[in-house]
Parts: structure tokens; sequence; C-alpha cells
């Protein structure tokens, strides 16, 4: 009965006289829609809103019994600490290199292997590599850690490898210039077959057509490739690569944190973990939220910079 | 013409070669793991144990598996799962209703508003005070609550629930039901689907949170899974070998096995839920949500 009475209820005269009224009444209208949206409303601003107000705490001196709104401001003194503090240096470029690296090794892997799995005629042997693929991505971070050291252990798998070349044994996990490598490479085994889902559907939406068209006009699989199916997944690589260039300083810190050992700190010092440390471990939470907060600023610099590029020479943007 | 010469079956032989190795890769570290945790001791020192076990033994599950620890943190993780899911799955269905409804006033405004919060986020310090400050530490709701309302999930819902046809709405407006009464007797029944893969993931993301546990519960009676694992792998738990070595075991036993056999207990429920999950996903639900 609702449903149908309210266009009526909408157009007649009295409500466009009184603007006020007509929004009451669509309120008391659609109370239960609204009254729907409540629980999740109060959640997102407790858990989302909530922290970026909070983030004011970054300049202050932020104290635990005075609260948000009682603590003393210093203005820039947090961030003032943070650029003259050397530890925190490293940590950022650490945090810039590892990140630039995951892009450079990350980003390709995965379109390269979803033209590769597209190009297999068998359908069951092509769904069985696409489910082994994904399954990784559902192994928890504690895990994968757990197995990495174990294959870079003296006796594991990466050192019998080495010495198969000859090479003396590694003590990986010590070493600081092993840490990029096996962070980066352990990530392209935990997402390949994930991030690949995106692009796979991409191909799956390109018109058929166009392939028959360029075997009549006599084009090879390679022609096809490079005049059809990489035409046709540019629109969701661009996307994908702002969304990446955006996340570059990102870092999955968890798995940093899990993987650091006070031998390799040289390299795997980054501001995610630097962040723990400064705030949880040793509760000096407005230094540990003022580094949070530049690098934010930074990674938002970032984001805006890349859609900026993007637009400006392939059209493609997110806004 | 080009389909079939001689460079196309040269190319299909390293692909097909290339996607064994890729799931050579994929699995042997989960084969390997398995086969660690039954080996004996001189194997695994030798290095000599790759895809299957090598001297079988027991000693890392028995060890494991008498620890009341583990008992305790597997108890943990399946009551945060038990409240964290349906929460999850009550809240989301709850708020994607009304924005999938056209004549919805705050569609608009709402949608703007969850929006905003996958750019933005106040980081890990604000978001710890706030938990702190709401008196959550050290109770099951810091694990539970923070996570439960993603906007990414909602668009999804939001999504699904267009699809739905809305003659179903109305007549059921004619029956003189209101809108909380057609989501849970029309809708949430038609969208199962979509409730059986987001639970899944719900549960598959509880199950491995390691983070949150770690800086939200100091209480050791109150770790999940996740944490006992970490503390097992990364420190070969001193405690639970000494307890279980004694004298000459020192020659036969070995501490990997110990943490073997805790990565095998503790993956074995995310490998069985796996297959339902990856069901689900392959089937393009997640996909077309994304591109919108």
């Amino acid at each position: 009965m609702r449903g149908e009475s309210a266009p009526q209820l909408v157009s007649s005269t009295s409500l466009r006289s009184y603007p006020q009224r007509a929004f009451l009444r669509r309120l008391i209208q659609q109370k239960w829609l609204i009254g729907m949206t409540i629980p999740a409303v109060i959640f997102v601003v407790l858990f989302s809103y909530l922290p970026m107000v909070g983030i004011l705490v970054a300049f202050q001196n932020y104290n635990v019994f005075q609260g948000v709104f009682h603590s003393p401001w210093v203005g820039f003194q947090n961030f003032q600490y943070f650029f003259s503090n050397p530890i925190a240096w490293q940590g950022f470029r650490n945090t810039l290199v590892l990140g630039l690296l995951s892009l450079l090794f990350g980003f390709p892997a995965p379109i390269i292997f979803a033209l590769l799995l597209n190009e297999l005629t068998g359908k069951r042997f092509r769904k069985f590599v696409q489910s082994v693929s994904y399954l990784p991505y559902f192994i928890s971070v504690v895990i994968m850690v757990g197995i990495l050291k174990d294959l870079a252990a003296p006796q594991g798998l990466f050192n019998g490898i080495a010495h198969w070349f000859g090479v003396q044994t590694i003590q990986f996990f010590a070493d600081p210039g092993w840490f990029r490598p096996l962070f980066v490479g352990s990530g392209i085994w935990q997402t390949l077959g994930w991030s690949s889902i995106l692009y796979l559907a991409a191909l799956t939406g390109i018109d058929p057509e166009l392939y028959a068209a360029a075997k009549i006009d006599g084009a090879g699989r390679w022609k096809q490739t490079l005049h059809i199916t990489l035409p046709g997944l540019s629109p969701t690589i661009m996307i994908l690569l702002i969304l990446s260039i955006g996340s570059i300083l990102n870092t999955d810190y968890q798995k940093v944190l899990l993987m650091q050992s006070p031998s390799n700190l040289e390299t795997s010092n980054v501001i995610g973990t630097y962040v723990y440390q400064v705030g949880i471990q040793n509760a000096q939470f407005s230094e540990a939220a003022a580094i949070g907060l530049a690098l934010s600023v930074v990674a938002f610099i970032l984001v805006i910079g890349a859609n900026w590029a993007a637009k400006k020479w392939t059209e493609q943007s997110l806004w | 013409m080009g389909s079939s010469g001689m460079g196309y079956r040269i190319f299909m032989f390293f692909n097909i070669l290339i996607m064994v190795f890729v799931v050579v890769i994929m699995l042997y570290p989960l084969l390997h793991v398995l086969a660690l945790s039954l080996s004996s001791n001189e194997p695994i020192l030798l290095g000599q144990v790759s895809f299957f076990p090598r001297g079988l033994q027991w000693f890392g599950y028995k060890t494991i598996l008498t620890d009341p620890q583990f008992w305790l943190a597997y108890r943990n993780t399946i009551m945060y799962v038990a409240i964290g899911v349906p929460i999850n799955l009550l809240l989301t269905s709850l708020i994607s209703y009304p924005l999938a409804m056209k004549e919805f006033m705050f569609r608009k405004s709402l949608t703007v508003f969850l929006v905003i919060t996958l750019f933005f986020n106040g980081g890990l310090i604000p978001t710890f005070l706030v938990v702190k400050s709401l008196g959550l530490l050290n109770t099951p709701w810091a694990i539970v609550l923070p996570t439960a309302v993603s906007a990414f999930n909602v668009v999804v819902y939001r999504t699904f629930f267009q699809n739905i046809p809305i003659e179903l709405r109305e007549s059921a407006f004619v029956d003189g039901a209101n809108d909380l009464v057609i989501l849970f007797r029309i809708y949430l029944p038609l969208s199962m689907p979509l409730l059986a893969t987001f639970g899944l993931f719900a549960i598959v993301g509880i199950w491995n949170d390691w983070f949150d546990p770690l800086i939200y519960l100091n209480n050791t009676n109150l770790q999940p899974i996740a944490l006992y694992l970490q503390q097992v792998v990364d420190q070969g738990n001193v405690n639970l070998l000494s307890g279980a070595l004694t004298g000459s075991d020192f020659l036969t036993k070995n501490p990997v096995m110990l943490e073997m056999a805790a990565i095998v207990l503790t993956m074995l429920p995310v490998l069985f839920v796996y297959p339902f999950v990856q069901r689900f996903f392959t089937k393009g639900l997640l996909i077309g949500a994304v591109k919108s």
C-alpha cells in the first residue's frame, strides 16, 4: 500500500510549497530504510572516521590520561622529531625502495601470467592451473613467513640450489642484501594468481569477432596478441597501475615485521614497522602518529600525481 | 594458418612447461611443510626432505596436540569467527539494502560517506587509540568490531541486491511487509551465493589475522591460533620444547617438527574451505562488482 500511495503524496501541490514538510514526510516514509543503515553507520564513524580525527594527536603531546581533547598542542614538533631522525629517514628510504621493487616485479607478473594462461587450449588444465595459483593468497602471512624461513634455512631448498651452483651456505635472513628479494619474491608467490583474476576477466570481455577478423586478414597468433589482446587489456592495466603507484608506500609491514631480524634492519626497517615500534611498543603515540601521517601525505601526493600523469598521457584515470 | 605453424607449437610447448612450473612452485612449499612435519630428525638435518616424508614420526603432532595452549588458541579463534562473521554479514546486508533502492533519500550522501573510507584512514596509531579508549583492549571485540563493516563489501552487496527484480519488493509491500522483513524474507534467501562467499572470506580473514591480536590482546588466554603459531615458529617455543624434550631426545627430535606440525594444523581448515571459496569467485561474482 505504502509503495503505491507514495508518488501521489509527493506530487500534491501542498508539498511543493512546504519543502521542509516534504522532507519530513520522506523521512517518515523511509524510516525502515534509514533505520537499517544506522548500525553500520555507527561502526564506520567509530572505526573509520574517529581515527581520522584522532590523527590530531600527531600535533599534540598526547597523554593517555588527558586524551585527544585535553592533551597539550605542540604544533609540528613531532614532525621535526621525524625529520631529524636518521632511523626514520632510513625507514622512509627502505619503504620507497621496497615499494618500487614490488611494483617493478610484482606488477607485470600477473599480466604475463594471465596472457600465458589465456593461450592454453586445454580447458581442464587451464582451470587447474588457475585454481592452484589462487591458493597461496589464502595462506596467512605467519604461515608464509614460517615456510619461507624453512626454505631459506641452511639445510633448506634455497641453499640446496646455491650449493648446486657451487655457492657456499647463505644466511638468507641475517643478510640485509637478501631481505628485498625474499620479500618481493614471496609477495609474487602469494598474489600472482589472485591479481590475474581481473586481467583474465578483461580478456574474456574482448570481442571474439576481432580475432576472427584478424585471422581473415592473415594475422598470426603473435600479431593478434600485439594488436588485439594488449589494447583490449590496456584500460585495466592503466587503472591497476595508477592504484599500484598510489600504494607504493603502503608496505605490507606485517610481513616485514615477521621477516625482520636485528641483522637485516639495514634494509628491513620500514616506516610501517617503525611506527609499530615507536607507537605500540614504546607507547610514544604522538611521534608515531606524526610519522604515519607524514607517510600518508606523501602517499596521497603519489596517487594524485599518478592519476594526473595517466590522464595526460593515456586518457585513463580514476576520476 | 598462423596458429598451426612451427613457431606456435614451440611456444605452446614452453607455455605448458611454464604453467607446470608455476603449479609446482605454488604447491611445493605446502607439500614440503607436510613432508617435514612427518619426517624424522636425520633427513631433516641433511636436507633430504622434499615432497615426501622420510622416516615417519608423529612427535610434532603429538606435542602440539597435547599442548593445552594450542586448544585454547584454537577455541578462541573459533569463538572470534562465531562472533565476528555474523556481525559482519548482518551489518553489511542491513546497510547495503537501502543503498540498492533508487528512491532512498540518503543514497548519494551515504555512498560518498562510505567511499571516503576506501581512500582515507586514520592509520595504525589513531585506530589503536580509538579501540583503546572504547575500552576494547583485551576483549574479543577488539578483533571483531573494527573490521566488521568494509566499504568494499558494501559496494559488492549493493550491486548484487540491485540485480534482484524490484517487483518482488513491490508485491511484498502490497502484502503489508516492511523493508526489514523484505530483506530477511526475500533478499537474503536469494543472496545465498553472496553471503556464502563473503562469509567464507570473513572466516579466512579472522582465521589468518595475526597483527590485530598482537597489538590488541596482551592476555595469553585470549590469544588466537595465528598468534600461537607465530610464537611456535618464531621462538621455536622454548617452553613447549623444553617440556617435550628430555635428555637424549635432542638427537632424534627437532623444533622444525613442532613448527611444521603447528603450521599444518593451522592451515588445514583454510585449505578445507578453499575449494568452496574459489568455486564462487571464479563465477565472476566479485569481478562484476569490482568493475562497477
